[in-house]
């Protein structure tokens, strides 16, 4: 119950933040940049007529997957964090009468809640996008096709389930430090490294390295590696909470830079 | 050439957006050598004035000049003159005192002696390496100043300087500011919202509110000020009566008691005379306003 | 004389802040992670034989360049921004004896000045990595092999002509935004974009889009387009700069 109330209360100190916007526009980019693409060049339309639900992913979701996403997390919770800091405002937070862990806990769920909204926002718009192809060239015959609506719902829920070990270090990172450049940078550069692993590296075993797991979610090669890449997920989810929670709980806001 | 007020404004006026006026028509006149109180409540525009004043904010109506010139004519060589403090204490938390003074050390063109000397005057000399996000609230305030200080300037402005200092802090900061204007001459122009804390320093007094000027003056002028708007409430075994004997104070009757403006002393016995000849028992006889924040208050009320 | 001055006092703003160390551990970065690739597979250092110092630098500096040295332009130009927000110290400097275009150009030089620290560090770090393989693996050989020396020096400076139009679109709106997350996700946004628009989409003449230009200098297949980029580049910069210095002066730091 009283969860509940302190996650009502973060909700509404992110009211008319930039990381309400960001949630916004940033869903609007892959849709728009889609949307361009396949009416501005006539090729992708003919190469769509085979199997038009297909680009449905490639270049649309995928791309929403394996490379905006973990970016849009990582500036997310900096942003997310960075409303207490910036507003001065942690001692407030500490001093009412909410528990550390409800606190917590509270501002993990909205900014999963904002992470949802992010993805079911992309995955609609993309819809959007297609419908309003169909309509412009009727040849793709979208809507004779079949949709794979299990298929869409298995891999949005993977990938969610993926990203929360993003999510919960970013998380932790910006709790930690009072200056955004610091989580900002290092998730920048461990998402960097983890674009490496999938395509270039072989150094470490990438079923480990969790920013690759989202990039690995895209590419069909790596299927086999689905089941072991969620166990993983939750596994560093759960440790990187705990840690989070511990460090909050004894640094209480005090923050670092 | 203008006499020998050192910052002089000519009809000032700004406005934020087109329907609300934020000042109208200042005219400041800050002499040479004077502690310039710049007083007003909080939101009566006098941070729009200093920042004016300093060129943060364009000018929109009216003139500025200082030391003789017009502001706009030679901003950068007039700003070498003219220490600040705007608002917050304004450093780089990352760097220490010393290092803080340094960033504007060339900018002023003042020598590294000075940064010591500045450093000395506001008692922060023996900081070392620590940083200045570290300091405590009056240490950053001391810092600010110091900053102020380091061009050695002819005219110092300092914007609510005393926010959030203790009043031992308070005490220090106007021992300084009295010494800097006694050993070394400078002009200080300071604002604040309360009277009572810089009417002890001060030798002028501007009182700003809702963006016009209610007064300008010399301490004194404001005393005087003071003496003519005091009033007495009376209380009487007839008031309605008592009203009519003394109607050439201008009596104003409110609930049990009336009041009265007086100028001496003497006004006050011979009222009592005149209502003692006319057989009207005084229950009460109190003069009142004898203090400056009660007529800041009064002037400041009756307007709003 | 001023502008040195005003220069001066903005190096020494940046002073232990996270822009100085970005600039130091972010050049480690690439030279780091090309050793450790070196060291872990035994294939990576085998590719380099046949032609080992000209193998190193493009494999490395592709992605330095392509990849981080956008991202750090668009981290560091924040960064130096957010020095004077996070202090509210605008107004100090304002009201300093010091006019608007000579703060504006010194921000700008001293931004230059970091960019140009980082692309050199960077070489510098690779050239250590490379020397430590050689030590570690003598087949390489790298003393008596040729270095092109030419063709090194006139990709950084390309690559450095083309930042400038990145480092002044980003100077820009780290100036006019007090929240940081703007600038950084613009940046970001339009970056990634410039990837795609290299290699995937045609929408737009990818010469007018200067988020693509570091991509096209880094990778083959674009160098009839290098003159026409130098040139786009120095011509988005003048106007981003005007642009910048014009709203700067309006605005004065109330972001």
């Amino acid at each position: 119950m009283s969860l509940t109330i302190t996650l009502r209360s973060e909700l509404l100190k992110t009211k008319r933040t930039s990381a309400l916007y960001l949630t916004i526009f940033g869903a609007l980019i892959v849709p728009s940049i889609k949307l361009d693409e396949l009416l501005t060049i006539s090729q992708p339309l003919e190469k769509m007529y085979t199997y038009p639900w297909e680009f449905y992913y490639k270049n649309g979701l995928h791309i929403v997957m394996g490379l905006l996403l973990p970016f849009y997390m990582i500036l997310m919770t900096t942003l997310l964090t960075q409303i207490e800091y910036r507003n001065n405002t942690w001692k407030q937070v500490f001093s009412s009468p909410q528990s550390e862990f409800n606190v917590f806990l509270g501002k993990f769920l909205s900014l999963q809640l904002l992470i949802v909204s992010f993805l079911l926002l992309n995955a609609a718009l993309l819809f959007v996008v297609i419908l309003l192809v169909n309509v412009v060239d009727p040849q793709l015959g979208l809507l004779q096709q079949s949709f794979d609506w299990q298929q869409l719902i298995e891999t949005l829920g993977k990938t969610l389930l993926l990203s929360t070990t993003i999510s919960s270090i970013q998380f932790w990172m910006s709790l930690r430090f009072r200056n955004f450049i610091l989580p900002l940078a290092i998730g920048i550069t461990l998402w960097f490294v983890g674009l490496m692993f999938v395509f270039e590296y072989k150094t470490l075993s990438k079923e480990w390295f969790p920013y690759s797991y989202l990039m690995m979610l895209v590419f069909p090669d790596y299927a086999h590696l689905h089941v072991t890449l969620l166990r993983n997920a939750l596994l560093f989810t759960g440790v990187f909470l705990l840690i989070g929670f511990f460090d909050f709980k004894r640094r209480k806001g005090k923050g670092n830079d | 050439m203008r006499n020998n007020y050192i910052l002089q404004t000519t009809d000032l006026s700004y406005n934020y957006s087109k329907n609300v006026q934020t000042l109208f028509d200042i005219n400041l006149q800050v002499e040479k050598g004077s502690i310039y109180g710049f007083i007003g409540p909080n939101g009566s525009g006098k941070t729009t004035t200093l920042s004016l004043l300093l060129g943060l904010r364009n000018l929109q109506k009216g003139s500025i000049a200082l030391f003789g010139k017009e502001l706009k004519d030679d901003r950068i060589n007039i700003l070498k003159k003219v220490g600040t403090l705007i608002e917050s204490p304004s450093f780089y938390g990352h760097l220490t005192a010393r290092e803080n003074l340094n960033v504007y050390r060339d900018v002023y063109g003042v020598d590294k002696n000075r940064v010591e000397e500045v450093l000395t005057l506001v008692d922060l000399s023996d900081t070392g390496r620590k940083k200045a996000r570290h300091f405590s609230l009056g240490m950053k305030q001391r810092l600010a100043i110091a900053l102020a200080l380091l061009p050695n300037p002819e005219l110092l402005i300092l914007d609510e300087p005393t926010n959030g200092l203790d009043p031992n802090g308070i005490i220090e900061l106007r021992g300084l500011i009295k010494k800097l204007n006694q050993e070394l001459g400078i002009t200080i122009i300071i604002s604040s919202h309360i009277l009572a804390e810089v009417e002890k320093m001060v030798t002028h007094i501007g009182i700003i509110f809702k963006g016009k000027m209610l007064f300008q003056g010399t301490l004194q002028e404001l005393h005087g000020f003071q003496q003519k708007k005091a009033k007495l409430n009376l209380h009487t075994s007839d008031n309605p009566e008592a009203i009519k004997i003394l109607h050439e104070y201008s009596p104003e009757l409110s609930d049990e008691i009336f009041s009265l403006s007086y100028n001496s002393l003497q006004q006050i016995a011979e009222i009592n005379r005149k209502l003692m000849k006319n057989n009207i028992d005084v229950y009460l006889l109190q003069p009142k306003g004898n203090n400056l924040e009660e007529l800041f208050i009064d002037m400041t009320t009756n307007l709003s | 004389m001023n502008l040195a001055i005003t220069l001066r006092s903005e190096l020494l703003k940046t002073k232990r802040t996270s822009a100085f160390y970005l600039t130091f551990f972010g050049a480690f970065f690439v030279p780091f992670m090309e050793l450790l690739e070196m060291l872990t597979t035994s294939d990576s250092v085998a590719r380099l034989y046949a032609d080992p110092w000209q193998i190193y630098f493009k494999i490395s500096l592709q992605m330095m360049i392509g990849m981080i040295l956008p991202l750090y332009m668009i981290l560091i130009a924040t960064l130096t921004a957010q020095i004077e927000y996070r202090n509210h110290t605008w107004k100090q400097v304002f009201s300093s004896p010091q006019s608007e275009l000579t703060v504006f150009i010194s921000k700008f030089l001293n931004l230059q000045f970091l960019i140009l620290l980082f692309l050199l560090l960077n070489v510098t770090f690779l050239f250590l990595a490379a020397l430590l393989l050689n030590a570690i693996d003598a087949k390489l050989d790298l003393f008596h092999k040729y270095l092109d020396w030419q063709h090194l020096v006139a990709l950084l400076s390309k690559t450095f002509v083309c930042s400038l139009a990145i480092s002044s679109i980003q100077f820009w709106m780290s100036l006019r935004f007090r929240n940081f997350i703007l600038p950084l996700a613009l940046g970001f946004v339009l970056w990634f974009a410039g990837i795609m628009m290299t290699f995937e989409y045609k929408t737009i003449p990818k010469e007018w889009y200067p988020y693509s230009y570091l991509m096209m200098i880094a990778f083959p297949n674009f160098e009839h387009l290098h003159l026409i980029l130098l040139r786009n580049a120095l011509v988005l910069m003048c106007l981003f700069l005007m642009g910048g210095f014009w709203d700067f002066k309006r605005r004065k730091g109330k972001g």
